[in-house]
């Protein structure tokens, strides 16, 4: 394959550039991408600052969970102790689990790929600025009041992985769970925007000529993470959401009294939960790769079995998941697929890990603080993924599952590959945005008492499972032998957050923020495109990338880049814009311009959140108020986007001329609706396997549905519904008039077909509080509804355009996207009717 | 009493010492993960440290793609497949699927927070009601028929096996053997909420000759119960409490009519003596905050000490 | 499309075969019927992992990211081809 897009290859060699760009070209850069002033700095949308917001964010949020964890090991530092009273106790083990894995493991590494990303690929920001800066906004707002519930006794108490009964409303009545359910109802919106964000980017906004496989392994890691992320989440929203309407309206879909089944959540949240897991550790071990081939000084060894080793991570731990179930009398031969499974996960596990040693081994080591992390990372990582072997097998696990045995597992494997590689990235990646690197000095007490404090927690921890010491308990009794492992756990613990402290400390005395004001530069001698000199417009120019560290390979890059001798060395069209790339060859395809700073971003994080927590205190009014001023918001900053763009063609350095404007599936746009409709259709899938799950495991609550006979209207309609959008896309060469009253009246038809498949299950005398079964119909047609009335507005947001004149012929992306809307709609309806038809139907 | 020693006290860890066929299996497993587990993560130090200070010829061997298929993929492969299948073969022998001739059957009901225990005979008819103590006779494999009134709880007595949760909607099954008289001690394994760290009980396994006199033992309540009773059928212990052989038919807490003999109160968390029995019924909440047995403050000392008498002379 | 399928070919197989056999476990049990239809499948999806070895390693297309590519697959056939193994022993060797 010489070209992907019919670009020739050989224009590249007309890089860098022998003329002198003239000097205002930096100066427009400068005024383009300006600094924000006092409260401009809320409505900042640049991926320097976001990145840097969010990272804080996480950290701040890692260090409250920490204290918490800090109050437990002290609460457990001697048996029967009365520190934390026992209702407080189970609030706090359950924020800790909660704070660490979704406010703090998943917000960081998302941040570290919004702050890096850009800077890695050489494109001048992500591709959708203000959804990250709403993503980050609503993350922030939301996560921290749902942090303030455990001040007021309101936070959650049934553990990380709420599982009902427990937290049903027969059993936690009060407001704490449903804080857990929409808190993290937030975090999953933040998460799949950002995870929309970084495929888009980095398949799309590579400097030219990186191709695949030349992309740094950090972008890989990102890569693979935020596809896990569209996989994996819209199981727990799903999750979340079901068990939000059980709670308020008593729709029975875990209650096993009713129909539903306890066991269901279990699989509807670990089917998450354990992906969420490789999520967290395969950003940061991204973050080893590129940091371990830095402080050996030499090229990674074996780059190719680290980006198949992190793919295959990725499909493998979709495999995994009921091992967190192995007690719950599934069938033997059931869990022996899942235990295969976990074993198999562990292959790529070690193929990184001696990909890294064997780096070091080529290369000539330096004990510097991220070596040193990157190091110690590699012992504790190594020692949680052997207990992960030992709990894998089935036996084992029936005796560890649920001890101690696995939190000191789970934090070996998520302090080894997360915590630590994040520690080593910070020292790593701080000199690039502060004006003083942190202290190496400090860096050695502060490694030194985390890694020691670490081991010194969660060692005996392992003992105290085999002793029988179960999780998630507030107090024990003397004499069984726990005394002495937990006194030393606690010991660990406190000289763990000693470490952290020091830190924090090195923080505050050296790292100096200021974005665009000059950083301390590449102090360990990277060789990837984050280190060439860049301002907040990112490089001066784009340059042509050659080689996997083209900094060490061309040690000229650095300067010509600077000199505005690559690619877009200036604004083209007088505003933001970055330059669009083919996925796999990355060659330039088209400019994107890019929008600019906005408050409607952060309104609409802020009516998300108020909507969410709103709805957490009861308050609908304010709920309802809230949630359509955010609709609102997000519309009102759309409205800004795809404009007609006067310049149809620019040159973007060494006269190559690419377009300025692109629909279809050749546009960035195109791809992120294609991911928001995997994420959705993957959230019906979910759903449909829970009718089929409930269908096999609560037969005796099962009645017939209605016959097939009656979905066939319902099918003709949605195929109307679909034949019209496809139609609204192809009339816009005619008229946009004609082609938004096709989407109106696709939406239009969709709601129809709605209505009938709602009228024939009503009329079934089946409630969706009858059983699980009725409660699960009623969720897909629910979702249903959600999707037809988002494709309603979206048809009426392109028709308010068309009025204003905004859609040009004879293509549109927004006509486009709203169409891609459409058929998806109709598609998802008549799966929904036939599935809900068919499930169950023969008995 | 046939009983040998109290439960273990963490030494050796109760999970490497195991104390029937359905747990043997599994230690022997676990040692052989343990030492693997060390052995390989030597080797991984090992590497580490030729890496970072080893001769030149050692690092060159170390660093190439050779290297890693070898120790990264082909060596953890042979190993993983290894362990797969005995693991796989492991859990088709000692899983409940498969029910040897005679086991004995009980069912055990998990509560918040405590559990309910019906003796069964072969027929699975009900035999006997107790709570928060098994007694088993040694040598005989035991099926327990594990279920949940409220949330979700899980039975587990490392010495004799390992956990299973408890489900509602739903009967999971467990073998458990002792080899060997004693108490084991048992704990729910499955976080159902408040008190949950306190639910705990233990499993008296007996010589079948000890097992067939306990059986024996077990007859309604004969004692006249004198002041006692009439304070627990006036006071409301009766509404939640059954004691057979007398009017106190309760159903939603534990049934006492043996509960002088039991080893623990509590669930498992208090040994069982006329001081701690006063206390429990005085006020239960200090002792495990959140429990569904009110405190009763209003028994004088005189009445307390009634009620105490009567319930522990319950053998 | 094509490239991502041919640089991950193998693990979309090892994907199909788990989900299917798990599918099958969950809603149809453990007995002999259900094992054999397990057993049949696996072979299919053995024998479509060593179709496209003998495929991928008998390409010689010549430029820099093909060749990638094609040693990538390689690589994903010997994850997926591990994995599908390793997927099939529970029927093999579990007997309920």
């Amino acid at each position: 394959m010489r070209s992907e897009t019919g670009f020739d290859p050989a224009l590249y060699e007309r890089f860098p550039t022998r003329h002198e760009r003239p000097k205002e070209e930096e100066e427009d850069l400068r005024r383009i991408w300006c600094k924000p002033k006092g409260w401009e700095y809320l409505l900042a949308v640049n991926n320097n600052y976001i990145g840097i917001y969010y990272l804080g964010t996480a950290f701040l949020f890692f260090l409250m969970a920490g204290v918490l964890a800090l109050l437990m090991r002290a609460q457990l530092a001697a048996p029967m102790l009365e520190i934390l009273p026992q209702g407080t106790y189970n609030q706090v083990f359950t924020m800790h689990g909660t704070v660490m894995m979704f406010l703090f493991a998943v917000p960081a590494v998302e941040a570290a790929g919004v702050l890096l990303l850009p800077q890695m690929l050489a494109a001048r920001d992500l591709p959708f600025p203000r959804l990250s800066a709403y993503a980050f906004w609503a993350y922030a707002v939301g996560g921290l009041c749902f942090f303030a519930s455990i001040f007021v006794g309101l936070a959650p108490d049934g553990g990380w992985f709420m599982y009902p009964p427990l937290t049903s409303k027969a059993y936690s009545p009060g407001i704490n769970t449903d804080f857990w359910l929409l808190g993290i109802g937030f975090i999953e919106i933040s998460a799949i925007a950002g995870a929309i964000e970084i495929i888009v980017g980095v398949l799309r906004t590579r400097a030219p000529g990186m191709r695949l496989d030349r992309m740094p392994i950090f972008a890989w890691a990102m890569l693979v993470f935020a596809v896990m992320i569209v996989i994996a989440f819209p199981s727990i929203i799903l999750g979340t959401l079901l068990l939000e309407i059980e709670r308020a309206f008593g729709w029975p879909f875990f209650d096993a009294t009713r129909g539903g089944d306890p066991l269901l959540w279990q699989h509807l949240f670990w089917f998450f939960g354990h992906p969420e897991v490789y999520i967290i550790f395969l950003p940061a071990a991204g973050m080893m790769s590129m940091i371990v081939a830095t402080v050996a000084g030499e090229r990674l060894v074996g780059y190719r079995l680290i980006v198949l080793a992190m793919i295959a991570t990725g499909f493998i731990s979709f495999g995994v998941w009921a091992h967190h179930m192995f007690t719950t009398g599934m069938p033997p031969m059931t869990t022996g697929f899942f235990s295969a499974a976990s074993m198999a996960v562990s292959v790529p596990a070690g193929i990184q890990v001696f990909s890294w040693i064997a780096t070091l081994a080529i290369g000539k080591p330096k004990f510097n603080a991220p070596g040193l992390f990157v190091m110690g990372s590699i012992v504790i990582f190594v020692t949680g993924g052997l207990t992960g072997v030992m709990i894998a097998m089935v036996p084992f696990d029936w005796q560890a599952h649920d001890s101690y045995f696995i939190v000191a597992h789970l934090h070996y494997v998520l302090i080894g590959g997360m915590v630590f590689p994040l520690f080593a990235a910070f020292y790593y990646w701080i000199p690039m945005v502060s004006k003083r690197a942190l202290s190496e000095r400090l860096a050695k007490w502060v490694f030194g008492l985390m890694f020691l404090g670490m081991n010194v927690a969660f060692l005996p921890m392992h003992l105290a499972g085999l002793q029988g010491m179960p999780r998630r308990v507030y107090t024990y009794l003397p004499g069984q032998g726990f005394e002495l492992p937990n006194l030393i756990s606690t010991v660990g613990a406190f000289m763990l957050g000693l470490g952290v402290l020091l830190f924090l400390v090195d923080l505050a005395r050296n790292f100096r923020l200021a974005p665009g004001e000059g950083n301390a530069g590449n102090v360990y001698g990277g060789g990837t495109l984050e280190w060439l000199p860049s301002e907040l417009y990112s490089t001066r120019s784009i340059p042509v990338v050659t080689s996997r560290e083209p900094l060490w390979d061309d040690p000229a890059l650095a300067h010509e880049v600077e000199k505005g001798r690559y690619f877009l060395p200036r604004s083209a069209t007088g505003r933001r814009e970055t330059i669009v790339t083919s996925p796999l060859l990355a060659e330039p395809q088209y400019l994107q311009i890019m929008p600019g700073p906005s408050p409607w971003p952060f309104a609409a994080a802020i009516f998300t959140a108020g909507f969410f927590l709103a709805l957490t205190v009861q308050a609908y009014m304010f709920a309802w108020v809230s949630g359509v001023l955010a609709v609102i918001s997000v519309l009102r900053w759309l409205w800004e986007t795809d404009r007609p763009v006067e310049i149809e063609g620019v040159d973007i350095g060494a006269d190559i001329r690419v377009p300025t404007y692109v629909t279809g599936p050749a546009s960035h746009g195109w791809w992120a609706m294609v991911i928001l409709l995997v994420v959705m259709g993957m959230i019906f899938l979910m759903a449909l396997f829970s009718l089929a799950f409930l269908s096999s495991n609560q037969p005796g609550f099962w009645r017939p549905p209605p016959p097939l006979g009656e979905a066939i209207s319902i099918l003709g309609l949605y195929a109307v519904a679909i034949g019209l959008a496809l139609t609204a896309r192809a009339c816009l060469r005619r008229s946009p008039f004609w082609s938004v009253f096709a989407l109106l009246l696709s939406a239009a038809v969709s709601s129809a077909a709605l209505g009938m498949d709602y009228v024939s299950w009503s009329s079934s005398e089946l409630g969706p509080t009858a059983s699980g079964q009725g409660a699960v119909v009623y969720a897909l047609l629910a979702l249903q509804a959600c999707a037809a009335a988002i494709a309603i507005l979206m048809a009426l947001y392109c028709a308010a355009r068309a009025v204003r004149g905004l859609v040009p012929q004879p293509r549109n992306n927004s006509i486009d996207l709203t169409m891609l809307f459409l058929v998806y709609t109709a598609a998802q309806g008549v799966t929904g009717a036939l599935v809900s038809r068919l499930v169950g139907a023969g008995g | 009493m046939t009983e040998r020693t109290l439960p273990s006290e963490g030494w050796p860890p109760a999970v490497l010492d195991p104390a029937g066929p359905y747990s043997e299996p599994v230690t022997l497993l676990a040692w052989v993960l343990l030492a693997g587990g060390t052995v390989i993560l030597a080797i991984v130090l090992g590497a580490l440290w030729i890496a970072l200070r080893g001769s030149p010829r050692l690092k060159t061997r170390l660093g190439g793609e050779k290297a890693i298929w070898i120790l990264g993929f082909a060596f953890p492969s042979v190993v993983l497949t290894g362990l797969l299948v005995w693991g796989l073969m492991l859990t088709s022998s000692l899983s409940a699927a498969r029910v040897p001739e005679g086991a004995m059957r009980v069912k055990v009901i998990g509560e918040i927070w405590w559990w309910r225990v019906h003796y069964q005979d072969g027929q699975g008819r009900e035999t006997l009601r107790d709570a928060n103590e098994l007694h088993i006779p040694i040598g005989q494999p035991v099926l327990l028929e594990l279920e949940a009134a409220d949330v979700i709880h899980s039975f587990w007595v490392p010495r004799l096996g390992g956990k299973m949760d408890m489900i509602p909607g739903r009967t999971n099954r467990l073998l458990i053997e002792a080899d060997a008289p004693g108490i084991y001690k048992g704990q729910c394994a499955e976080y159902c909420g408040g008190p949950h760290a306190l639910m705990g009980f233990v499993v008296v396994a007996h010589t079948p000759a000890d097992f067939a006199r306990w059986q024996a033992s077990r007859l309604p309540s004969q004692g006249a119960g004198g002041e006692g009773l009439a304070l627990f059928l006036s006071s409301g212990c009766a509404a939640c409490h059954t004691i057979r052989g007398t009017p106190a038919r309760g159903l939603a807490g534990p049934d006492l009519t043996h509960v002088g003999s039991r080893r623990t109160l509590g669930a498992g968390i208090l040994p069982n003596n006329p001081g701690t029995m006063a206390g429990w019924v005085a006020d239960s909440q200090a002792i495990k905050p959140a429990n569904r047995m009110p405190a009763y403050h209003q028994f004088s000392g005189e009445e307390l000490q009634a009620l105490t008498a009567y319930l522990v002379s319950l053998k | 499309m094509k490239s991502w399928f041919i640089m991950m070919g193998g693990l979309v197989l090892w994907a199909v075969h788990f989900f299917l056999l798990y599918l099958l476990a969950e809603f149809g049990g453990s007995g002999p019927g259900i094992r054999l239809a397990a057993s049949l499948f696996t072979l299919v999806i053995l024998g479509g992992v060593a179709w496209m070895f003998v495929a991928v390693r008998h390409k010689t297309s010549g430029d820099p990211f093909a060749r990638w590519r094609r040693r990538a697959a390689m690589l994903a056939l010997a994850f997926g081809g591990l994995g599908i193994v390793f997927q099939y022993l529970p029927i093999l060797l579990v007997d309920r």
